[in-house]
């Protein structure tokens, strides 16, 4: 008989919303509404992203998956400005390297605000995916860890699973950043971005999120303003060179007769050259 | 007189070798005066009562810690507890008449002439103590008389007390030849129960224990193996709780080989330290509350499971080369500051003008770049951005073979560097430099950082 209900829940949603006209069953939500905020989150320090982030920062207690592509190492510009941040608030704790790709250099994060002595890395070979795992997980149960940042390109699900469980019973920030290979498989992460560099940029795609989904990317500078402008400062040396040199050019057959255009003088351009000049006779 | 009587829990357990009193070393923690009697453990309590808030409160936390068990029977003397206990064990309910109304078989001196007893309708304590006493000395010898008076407490009961020992060392049998290691895990675990009585007896906490284990084998192959193997088991903070210590000794066990088939194993304290009992909150913790385990066990179970040298912290360094500014080093458990790590302070590490251009990460040892047209490639030429930043640095230094890769025959320390930031498609923003020592050569430059 067809009359059961297929679907009792469903169809008792399905009147409620009917009667009242929007949906306001407690751990249900529209699709295009932000997820309930009961998750602590702090600040990641990029204001473009804190907007597009549910709770309006990186979950504390849950698991963030970054995906980039192999070699890319992206992860300092997108984490240290929160964990900075985060650190001038007073958060207490050390953070934890799981399986580096390679060395971090302390003094150009301790520069960007994450103090040396709050860095504690553990070594694991490729090989070793199980025991980096591992090794995370027990971070997470420590008191006195603040954030764990693991790179674990070889996980499996079941790992990752652990890791968002132990994660989420203590309320620690987690990090885990893998491969965007495995970006088409599931994951159990409830935020997942994707992270791709264009020149100077940072995109990030938020590929998932509880919240309605996100089809433009975050855009994010990936280097510091300081390194920005000392790039900017070299590339408009080495322009005005490059205009110096284009001026030199065309005239390069006879070098000599073409040092009088060349030589730039903004004060005086109607003026001789001082070797022109004769020199003053002595009275 | 108050006399708390438990179910001893050894007899269901036997483990040859650890003493039976050792199962009792747990509840010395409530009171200095503990025995064992037949199968039962007592507790004489009357002095300790109150230092553990009334005996209700006292009753609670003695069913928490002797493991599950209900039974348990209070008393003014330890006889009547241990006959209370027994018809408790029995399933049977208690008289109404306290101590008149006890079957006589509940006291074990009587056991021997319970029957004989019975014949005569004497069935109880009371009417064993309201027979004459002199034909009742003179039937069945003054030690019936002697044990009915300590039972009522008409004389004091002098048992042997539980005492602990000075240092800590026990040996337990193993039940059967155990080849390999993680197999001890077992047999220690009963171990480490015993040890975390005596702590608790003592106030101590375990900085350093040894296990040991004894080989079945005198020779093995022909090779003379040693009596005894073993390994030591470090904490750095002292531990009286066990399942540190228990998770340590698994994964240690883990990585042992054993020599050959070990029929004992050995537990001994090494170095004990005072531990501070830590004190409850009044308040609910809250949701900031941190919870979980402390560091120190953390780094531990780290090291006991990867090596000491995976976990590593650093310090940084006043110097130039960036690979010298910064020192990973295995993280000891109780680091003493670094020398040098006082040299530069955090403040001025901030405000460094050159932090500018530090990436994030290093490439170490520096990898040489291979030259093109006079110009370093890595995936495609690299253009250069930003440099050179030049220094010579490392020329009071005796050449380290760590370092030689870059400074060729040099024989100092010495390095003589141009760093430039570089760029191309294929690998982004890379930290590179050319060592100016090798310059006349075709190899001089290195890969040294990336910026992501």
């Amino acid at each position: 008989m067809s009359a059961l209900p297929l679907f009792p829940f469903q169809t008792a949603a399905a009147s409620s919303a009917q009667g009242r006209g929007v949906c306001d069953v407690p751990g249900v939500w529209q699709g295009s509404a932000w997820a309930d905020t009961l998750q602590r989150t702090r600040s990641s320090g990029h204001a473009a992203l804190d907007v597009q982030l549910p709770g309006g920062g990186w979950p504390q207690g849950a698991m963030a998956e970054v995906l980039q592509p192999l070699y890319a190492v992206r992860e300092w510009p997108l984490v240290l400005p929160g964990l900075a941040q985060a650190i001038t608030e007073g958060a207490a704790g050390r953070v934890v390297l799981v399986a580096p790709p390679y060395e971090p250099f302390a003094p150009a994060l301790q520069a960007g605000g994450l103090p040396a002595h709050r860095l504690c890395c553990v070594q694991a070979t490729a090989q070793q995916a199980k025991e980096a795992a591992w090794a995370s997980e027990q971070a997470l149960r420590c008191r006195d860890v603040l954030a764990v940042l693991a790179w674990l390109p070889q996980a499996q699900s079941d790992a990752l699973r652990r890791l968002q469980l132990a994660a989420a019973q203590h309320g620690r920030w987690l990090w885990v950043f893998r491969p965007d290979t495995q970006r088409e498989q599931s994951s159990p992460a409830p935020l997942r971005l994707w992270v791709q560099g264009r020149d100077a940029q940072l995109h990030v795609h938020l590929i998932k999120r509880r919240g309605p989904p996100l089809l433009e990317p975050v855009v994010l500078p990936l280097r510091n303003a300081a390194l920005a402008a000392v790039l900017d400062a070299q590339a408009r040396r080495k322009r005005l060179a490059q205009e110096d040199a284009d001026r030199l050019l065309p005239s390069r057959q006879s070098p000599i007769a073409a040092l009088r255009p060349a030589v730039r003088r903004p004060d005086a351009p109607g003026a001789s050259h001082a070797l022109d000049r004769t020199a003053p006779r002595r009275g | 007189m108050h006399w708390i009587a438990l179910p001893h829990a050894a007899d269901d357990a036997p483990q040859p070798g650890v003493p039976p009193e050792a199962c009792a070393w747990w509840a010395l923690r409530f009171s200095p005066r503990v025995a064992l009697i037949d199968e039962a453990l007592l507790i004489e309590v009357s002095t300790t009562t109150r230092l553990w808030g009334g005996p209700q409160a006292l009753l609670d936390q003695l069913h928490r810690h002797a493991g599950g068990t209900n039974l348990l029977a209070q008393a003014p003397t330890a006889l009547q507890a241990l006959a209370q206990l027994r018809m408790l064990q029995a399933g049977r309910s208690l008289p109404r008449c306290l101590p008149h109304d006890l079957p006589l078989t509940t006291l074990t001196d009587v056991r021997p002439h319970a029957r004989s007893l019975e014949h005569m309708g004497c069935r109880t304590w009371g009417a064993l103590r309201a027979l004459p006493r002199p034909g009742v000395a003179r039937r069945f010898g003054s030690a019936l008389l002697r044990t009915l008076d300590q039972a009522w407490g008409d004389v004091p009961h002098q048992p042997r007390w539980v005492k602990l020992p000075e240092a800590f060392a026990l040996e337990a049998e193993l039940p059967a030849l155990v080849d390999s290691a993680g197999a001890l895990v077992w047999s220690a675990s009963r171990l480490l129960q015993a040890l975390q009585g005596w702590l608790k007896g003592r106030h101590l906490g375990a900085l350093v224990l040894r296990l040991e284990w004894h080989y079945h084998l005198r020779r093995l192959d022909g090779i003379q193996l040693p009596p005894w193997g073993g390994m030591d088991l470090r904490t750095a903070e002292p531990a009286q709780e066990m399942a540190h210590l228990q998770r340590l000794l698994k994964e240690r066990l883990a990585h042992c080989t054993l020599a050959a088939p070990v029929d004992r194993i050995a537990l001994r304290v090494v170095q004990t330290g005072p531990v501070q009992a830590g004190s409850a909150s009044l308040l609910p913790p809250g949701p900031e509350e941190a919870k979980g385990d402390p560091w120190h066990e953390l780094q531990e179970r780290w090291a006991a499971r990867l090596g000491a040298d995976r976990v590593q912290a650093v310090h940084l360094h006043a110097d130039h080369r960036p690979e010298r500014m910064q020192c990973w080093h295995p993280m000891a458990v109780d680091a003493a500051p670094h020398p040098s790590s006082a040299a530069m302070p955090a403040q001025t590490r901030a405000t460094d003008a050159r932090a500018v251009l530090w990436p994030a990460w290093l490439s170490q040892p520096p990898q040489p770049l291979r030259v093109q047209q006079h110009r370093p490639c890595l995936q495609g030429p690299l253009n250069l951005m930003v440099g050179p930043q030049r220094f010579e640095a490392g020329w009071w230094e005796r050449a380290s073979p760590a370092g030689a890769h870059a400074r060729g025959e040099c024989a100092t320390g010495l390095a003589r560097r141009e760093y430039f930031v570089a760029h191309n498609a294929a690998v982004g923003w890379v930290w590179i430099f050319k060592d100016l020592l090798q310059a006349q050569e075709q190899s001089a430059w290195f890969l040294h950082g990336f910026y992501g």
